[in-house]
């Protein structure tokens, strides 16, 4: 019986370490999205109309006045956060060609919902668009338990594919 | 030849069954209303409303502090007490990191926490936060400027930013202004415990309702009633199955 107990507090406390932390620096997921060759970073600012749209899709005012992004030809990397619960997830996204190439979560700072990291969650998002209507263009489960993390990484990869379509035209890419 | 198990009195289960509930019936009324109103914190808006009554925060060890310390720039104090960074006393954000200081450049307020740089208007508004710096130059120590730029102190070394905050280039330690640690004026500490921040009304429900709110006491007091809700479910079931079989 105790044998039992033991194994069960041994598996939630694996469960809970795995929880938090920051599971790839930002520094680190540029580096091997762009190869070590990391592009200098431009600016888009949540103003006007991207401000409107932004808060649409985020369903609140974005948390800071501009968001950095990294591009080389039809690719760009975004590092973006949003609240699940109570505290920033973190996330590195990459768009090529409009279509979204990786989704990672990078920090996770909240007490639950960190499967929102594993491949088999992640990997949903590979190959999603905008549709016309400007919605994401797949559908993406979510994990019972873990709700607002996805939603908040669902919010992310729909915004950073509208932000790729924004900087994709005044780039001229 | 095998003894026949004895039964239970229907007398000494409607003694305990009666008992039981009477003796649980408070805490269980407590924990219904709890229950009911922690399914539904972010429809009635508890998670975003914070406590600002003493006796509560008390409870929770938060005291008003004899001196908060804070970074002044210009006329504006930023400080971080209970996970919360303040300007004056406007929350902008939450930050489980120390803030490290807080400095002006020709653009732009910079505050640094130990493992971010954020930009902010004049107003304590984000413009970004950086954390860029984290991996590669360490924890952050301290905040600066040199000509205007931003220069952070950390476990590597000095680093001066550029005007973007994009590139960042080791630096000799003199000629830096750093930012300097002050405490901030009793009447704006006053007031940022007064607007609270740091306890929702939701944490205090998920206190009561667990009985952590009275530490290990409570839990054993909701652990209990539990137990006592339990045997008078099974109580309760086994007189209903004793009547119907008469």
């Amino acid at each position: 019986m105790f044998k039992y107990i033991f194994v069960l507090i041994l598996l939630s406390s694996t469960s809970v370490l795995q929880a938090r932390g920051v599971y790839q620096h930002p520094d680190a997921f540029l580096d091997d999205v762009f190869n070590g060759e990391v592009p200098k970073p431009k600016f888009v600012w949540f103003t006007g109309e991207t401000g409107k749209k932004a808060t649409s899709i985020l369903k609140h005012k974005p948390a800071s006045l501009r968001t950095r992004y990294w591009s080389k030809g039809k690719r760009s990397a975004w590092i973006l956060e949003e609240i699940g619960k109570e505290k920033f997830i973190t996330t590195g996204i990459v768009i090529n060609d409009n279509q979204i190439e990786k989704v990672k979560v990078l920090i996770f700072r909240e007490s639950r919902g960190w499967e929102i990291k594993r491949n088999e969650f992640t990997q949903q998002f590979t190959n999603a668009t905008l549709t016309s209507e400007g919605n994401l263009s797949k559908r993406i489960d979510g994990i019972s338990g873990a709700t607002l993390s996805v939603k908040a990484v669902t919010r992310l990869s729909h915004l950073a594919l509208y932000l790729h379509s924004i900087v994709v035209k005044s780039d001229g890419n | 030849m095998a003894t026949k198990p004895k039964k239970i009195p229907m007398r000494f289960l409607l003694w305990w069954h009666r008992h039981i509930g009477l003796t649980v019936a408070i805490v269980a009324i407590h924990l219904s209303i709890t229950g009911i109103l922690l399914n539904h914190t972010s429809d009635i808006g508890l998670d975003k409303a914070y406590i600002n009554i003493s006796t509560v925060l008390n409870l929770y060890d938060i005291k008003l502090p004899e001196q908060l310390p804070g970074y002044k720039i210009e006329n504006n104090w930023l400080s971080h007490w209970n996970d919360v960074i303040y300007f004056n006393d406007q929350v902008i954000a939450n930050s489980m990191q120390p803030l490290r200081g807080a400095v002006i450049t020709a653009h732009f307020y910079a505050l640094a926490t130990s493992e971010e740089i954020w930009l902010l208007t004049i107003d304590g508004e984000i413009i970004e936060k950086l954390s860029a710096p984290g991996e590669k130059l360490g924890d952050i120590i301290s905040i600066g400027t040199q000509d205007n730029n931003v220069t952070i102190n950390t476990e590597q070394g000095v680093f001066k930013a550029d005007n973007d905050l994009i590139a960042w280039q080791p630096v000799e330690a003199d000629s830096i202004n750093w930012s300097k640690q002050a405490y901030v004026p009793k009447e704006l500490t006053e007031l940022l415990f007064a607007e609270g921040h740091s306890i929702s009304w939701e944490r205090l429900l998920l206190d009561l309702h667990s009985g952590r709110i009275a530490t290990r006491a409570g839990t054993l007091l909701v652990d209990l009633a539990g137990v006592a809700l339990l045997l008078l479910a099974i109580t309760g079931f086994t007189i209903w199955f004793k009547r119907r079989k008469k």
